[in-house]
């Protein structure tokens, strides 16, 4: 009877004891794998959109990206969207820490941008051709004037209108960079309007 | 018969934790078989714990319920999207000092495009106004707005160039029945006028500094 017993009491010490290991075995577990999401050294990815240490980027079902965030392969912050082709299209970054926001056409051309110039930092806001030759800019100089510029095809500046605290002036010129029409301040504060020939002198002044 | 009953006690008290600790560690493997098994393709994945994702160099995106943000390997915040402090859907980048330069946000559920300068000066925006209309804005390194591209209340276009003063010197507009360029002196005196005048005549005009025209034609 006690050797019955006794074998009874074995048999379940033992199993006492595996009981335990397994029970902290599993908490071990437990606590090792299902805690909340811990930091990551991996990307993660969600369908299309992946999660990387620089940013995340969507791709759209074609596996074309569409859309990145965060900092580019030149180290620079930056969102830039693409088309269904996968050609850049729009992008707002900072380029050696000035910021452009800049639209490109479908052939990947530089057609409208504003943003901070480098030595300045004056902005700037330029419509450029299919050639990328700027046509038309909004900005403030660098003498700190505001003005608007129109561009020929030559990239050469056509019109443009400024102003400085004095007033403000208007200058046409042709395709040789002679100005024909000025009007508006001219220099020692004098209002008035004049147009020239193609030698630049003066043929018509009023008042 | 003390040795029988003490056995006896002692296998009652072995059973009861065995079924104890049997019970406690199929509970726990069940627990982590319920919750914290290999991701399947849930249709939602909520935590409150940032997921961060780090690189050899120190780069680091979290995310965060707020959004995505992306730093440094000194620990810049250099890009984020999300909803920022003031609770504004925002994309903002900042330069290697953590300076903010950049700035795609709604504010008071206005689109606005803002860009900085280094000293953290707006310096160039594009935007919609309170009544919805487009504007590009140009300020200087002390705010001061020197150029604008805007819709006036009336709903005229125009082209603004403003002095240090923040003063106009310069506006290029049009109506429906003509445009005109009107120049101003630092006095706030036009100038010039070119274009179409209130009564409907078209024509142009210099002036003196106390607004006396000097000369007109036609």
């Amino acid at each position: 009877m006690e050797a019955a017993l006794g074998s009874r009491l074995m048999r379940l010490e033992r199993s006492a004891r595996l009981d335990r290991a397994f029970f902290f075995g599993a908490l071990v577990f437990a606590l090792a794998t299902a805690q909340a999401p811990a930091p990551s050294n991996g990307p993660v990815t969600v369908g299309g959109a992946t999660i990387a240490s620089t940013g995340i980027v969507v791709k759209n079902t074609a596996g074309v990206t569409r859309l990145d965030l965060g900092i580019d392969r030149s180290g620079f912050p930056s969102l830039d969207e693409y088309d269904s082709g996968g050609t850049l299209r729009q992008s707002m970054y900072l380029l050696t820490d000035r910021p452009v926001f800049r639209q490109f056409d479908a052939a990947g051309k530089r057609r409208a941008e504003l943003f901070l110039a480098s030595d300045t930092q004056n902005g700037e806001y330029v419509i450029r051709d299919a050639a990328e030759t700027t046509r038309l800019a909004a900005f403030i100089g660098t003498l700190g004037l505001p003005e608007l510029g129109f561009y020929g095809s030559d990239g050469k500046s056509r019109a443009y209108l400024s102003a400085d605290n004095d007033g403000a002036y208007l200058v046409m010129k042709d395709a040789n960079a002679t100005s024909r029409v000025v009007m508006g301040a001219y220099t020692g504060g004098k209002f008035g309007m004049d147009v020239r020939n193609a030698a630049g002198n003066a043929v018509w002044t009023k008042p | 018969m003390d040795s029988s009953t003490d056995i006896s006690a002692r296998i009652a008290r072995l059973e009861g934790s065995s079924r104890r600790d049997r019970l406690l560690g199929v509970a726990v493997l069940a627990l982590v078989f319920a919750t914290a098994q290999a991701p399947g393709p849930p249709t939602t994945t909520a935590t409150t714990t940032p997921i961060v994702v780090r690189d050899a160099t120190g780069v680091t995106a979290t995310l965060t319920a707020r959004g995505l943000t992306v730093r440094d390997p000194a620990g810049h915040v250099r890009s984020f999207v999300g909803i920022d402090e003031g609770n504004r859907p925002s994309v903002d980048l900042s330069d290697a000092t953590g300076q903010l330069r950049e700035s795609m946000y709604l504010l008071n559920e206005l689109p606005v495009l803002r860009q900085f300068d280094a000293a953290g000066k707006r310096r160039a925006e594009m935007r919609l106004d309170a009544t919805n209309d487009g504007e590009l804005l140009l300020s200087d390194p002390n705010e001061k707005l020197r150029l604008a591209l805007f819709r006036t209340k009336g709903g005229d276009p125009q082209l603004g160039l403003y002095g240090s003063d923040e003063k106009l010197r310069a506006y290029f507009s049009t109506d429906d029945a003509s445009p005109y360029l009107v120049m101003r002196d630092s006095g706030g005196t036009n100038r010039v006028y070119a274009g179409g005048y209130q009564d409907g005549s078209i024509g142009i005009d210099v002036r003196s500094a106390a607004n006396v025209v000097l000369w007109k034609a036609p």
